[in-house]
């Protein structure tokens, strides 16, 4: 009996350690021509705040007669000149490096896009109706490293409950990479609120947002792009975060790993998030979530 | 357009991104010779983007300021034996009243069945081009069988104001050679490569330049992207030189040094993001510091070589690195752009005299390299045609290696670009030393 089991002991330690070298030889190859990470499982992450867990659910779950507020979106402007800059509001295309990005407000100021001097600023306009620059707003730098920065600019803009803009920049440092900063109108502070990644399949995607009924707003970013093979990428998490009163600086409700799917369409209706997802790193078998998460605790409208 | 009469940086990444969309299946991730539906490339081009389940990003170009371009031409090029495949299209347009036309042309896909797309990287023999030199012979084959589906484009060419000719990887090499054939007949010839290969043979890169005309050649690459970096010499690049200005070497997006991530479009297009050209210039002066602060560390005194792996791709990259700013900080001549393969066929083929001109730092890296290709207890003035040999052997080999690797999930026993002239140039010169 005692020898039985020294033999099979013998054969778990054996067949452990073969596959400890086999995995580390994979490893070492792996690592040596750096492309293909191995694709490890993520964990999906629920705000403990929410005291609720995401549940699959077996159809789907929207609800086409739902409607949501209006959502604000930020407004487009041509910029022209350099020292004596003007925006111009355009039905056509405007050249990102050559735009300024507008939140509708009283007192309305423009992010503006200086390709001359590869970065952009802060502009407090006269109206919403004129869009005559006065001043350039002093604020604080983006980071402590952005003197080294070869080009920053702003891609994208959300306009946020109380006067906060949400903006996407990317930046060179030397590499390109993409940054969701916060900026306060009042206190004229960008503060960094995540670095981010586009939308693996909409390259000129940084965010979706909505706006709810109650005021609060909820935005949909991505992150952690990672290569499945050539020229094929996936973002390993879309995140949700939740701007209210209550949470000025934004809570992640959610961090939804690529396990559970990368978001396809997703709605609020009654204090739930609801979410249609994607696994599509197989392409010939993509697998298709539908998910419900309670948001009651934290949306306290 | 930024830029009179130039397309942006991320339209010509979109552009040639596309142009891969005219292979059959390609939008399923499953490419087979043969060519895509017109629907399916139109909707990749210019349309919705969406068409097909192998989750390729969205780079139409509705996103961009050519949204209301049309589709002309979609072209067909015979790669491998005889295998006909969907090879890019043609797109016009107009801005400020002039008209545009662009002629893309798609990289290698390894993943295609009989794999015919290597088989053209690998017949590395140059042939002549013209009156501008020799190019390599595998290029200039795809180009020749491309001609009969050009020349239904002939009257929009000789039409158009302004011809772009766009290409990534293999698709790059075939531009160069389009963009060069055009000019040579007219001005209004523009050139944007990604990732290219080396295209012309010793002086040709020149003369091809003065055709099209230096400002009118956008060369972007990755500084570790290994399809850039061969075929060694004598095959040099456009725009060859770390200083000239349309050489756009950007800082590779993986940070891991030789990677075969550096070399997809998907990464250039991030790269270039939505910089003007004058930014990626910008941001390609990176590069260089890069290289200097890792050789001054590696050439720190001791020369103590216990750094090197033997026979490591990463360590090989290192001693290109490092190759490469020595080379930029002690010769005059030798420095367009070339690698520390380049440099030891140099050698073996002009003599080991070029040692000596190239000072003790050369020996310095010669002892790294010999270490990293497993030789050992070499001496500075004990470096033998054969010795050189052997390290350069052997760095093909990695290299080799790497590039296939840069081509896909594709059998490790094909040589996949041209790495072939280089060599066998260089190592019979070697026999004769």
């Amino acid at each position: 009996m005692i020898k039985r089991s020294s033999n099979l002991i013998v054969f778990l330690l054996t067949l452990i350690a073969g596959m400890l070298i086999l995995n580390t030889a994979n490893a070492w190859s792996f690592d040596m021509f750096s492309f293909f990470s191995k694709d490890k499982a993520t964990a999906t992450i629920v705000h403990a705040s929410l005291d609720s867990k995401l549940t699959e659910l077996t159809s789907p779950p929207f609800d086409s007669n739902q409607t949501e507020s209006q959502t604000t979106s930020a407004i487009k402007a041509k910029v022209q000149g350099d020292a004596l800059i003007t925006l111009t509001k355009s039905d056509g295309y405007i050249e990102t490096a050559q735009a300024a990005f507008i939140c509708e407000s009283s007192s309305p100021v423009a992010l503006v896009n200086d390709q001359k001097n590869a970065r952009f600023d802060v502009w407090e306009l006269d109206s919403m109706h004129s869009l005559s620059p006065l001043r350039k707003v002093p604020t604080n730098q983006l980071s402590t490293a952005s003197n080294n920065w070869i080009n920053y600019s702003v891609v994208d803009l959300a306009c946020l409950p109380q006067q906060q803009l949400l903006v996407a920049v990317n930046y060179y440092d030397p590499r390109s990479k993409i940054a969701l900063y916060l900026y306060d109108v009042v206190s004229k502070q960008f503060s960094l609120f995540s670095e981010a990644e586009s939308n693996a399949q909409n390259l000129d995607k940084y965010f979706e947002k909505k706006d709810l009924k109650s005021g609060e707003s909820i935005l949909l970013y991505y992150s952690e792009t990672k290569r499945k093979s050539a020229e094929i990428y996936h973002n390993y998490f879309n995140n949700i975060v939740l701007f209210s009163d209550h949470y000025p600086q934004g809570i992640e409700v959610l961090k939804l790993s690529i396990d559970d799917g990368n978001i396809e369409q997703w709605q609020v209706v009654d204090k739930k998030l609801l979410l249609h997802t994607i696994d599509n790193r197989n392409n010939k078998d993509p697998k298709t979530f539908y998910w419900s998460l309670d948001l009651s605790k934290v949306l306290i409208n | 357009m930024p830029i009179a009469d130039t397309l942006t940086p991320k339209e010509a990444a979109h552009i040639a991104t596309n142009s891969y969309f005219t292979l059959k299946d390609w939008i399923n991730n499953e490419p087979t010779a043969g060519v895509e539906s017109r629907a399916n490339i139109h909707n990749r081009v210019i349309g919705s983007g969406n068409a097909g389940t192998g989750g390729h990003a969205n780079t139409s170009l509705q996103s961009t300021a050519m949204a209301s371009s049309k589709l002309g031409n979609v072209h067909t090029a015979t790669t491998g034996f005889g295998t006909s495949s969907g090879f890019g299209y043609t797109l016009t347009y107009q801005a400020a009243g002039k008209k545009h036309l662009v002629i893309a042309s798609r990289g290698t896909r390894p993943e295609m069945s009989g794999a015919p797309d290597i088989i053209t990287d690998l017949r590395a023999a140059a042939a002549p081009f013209g009156s501008f030199g020799a190019v390599h012979k595998g290029f200039k084959r795809t180009f020749d069988s491309i001609q009969t589906s050009l020349k239904r484009d002939t009257t929009l060419i000789s039409q158009a104001d302004v011809v772009h000719c766009v290409g990534h990887s293999l698709g790059g090499a075939v531009a160069t050679l389009i963009a060069a054939d055009i000019a040579s007949s007219r001005k209004g010839v523009k050139l944007y490569t990604f990732g290219s290969p080396r295209v012309g043979c010793l002086n040709t890169y020149s003369s091809i330049e003065q055709a099209i005309g230096v400002d009118n050649i956008y060369r972007v690459s990755h500084d570790l992207d290994p399809i850039s970096l061969i075929a060694p010499y004598p095959y040099i690049h456009l725009q060859p030189r770390p200083n000239d200005p349309n050489n756009m070497t950007m800082l590779s997006p993986t940070g891991k040094l030789l990677s075969t991530a550096n070399h997809d479009m998907r990464e250039y297009i991030n790269s270039v993001g939505l910089l003007g050209w004058d930014q990626v210039r910008r941001a390609s002066n990176a590069v260089d510091h890069d290289n200097a602060l890792i050789s001054r560390w590696l050439l720190h005194d001791t020369n103590d070589a216990g750094w090197v792996a033997y026979a490591s791709a990463k360590t090989l990259s290192i001693l290109f690195k490092l190759f490469s700013h020595v080379l930029k900080s002690i010769s005059s001549v030798l420095i367009l752009g070339l690698t520390a393969v380049d440099l030891l066929a140099e050698i073996l083929l002009k003599g080991l005299n070029k040692l000596k001109v190239l000072g003790q730092k050369i020996f310095t890296l010669l002892k790294h390299a010999a270490v990293w290709a497993g030789i050992k207890a070499v001496e500075g003035s004990d470096f033998t045609a054969g010795i050189i040999k052997r390290i350069l052997s052997k760095m093909l080999s990695t290299l080799r290696t790497l590039a296939a690797n840069s081509l896909a999930f594709i059998s490790r026993n094909i040589t996949p670009m041209t790495i072939g002239l280089g060599t066998a140039w260089a190592l019979s010169a070697a026999s004769n030393l």
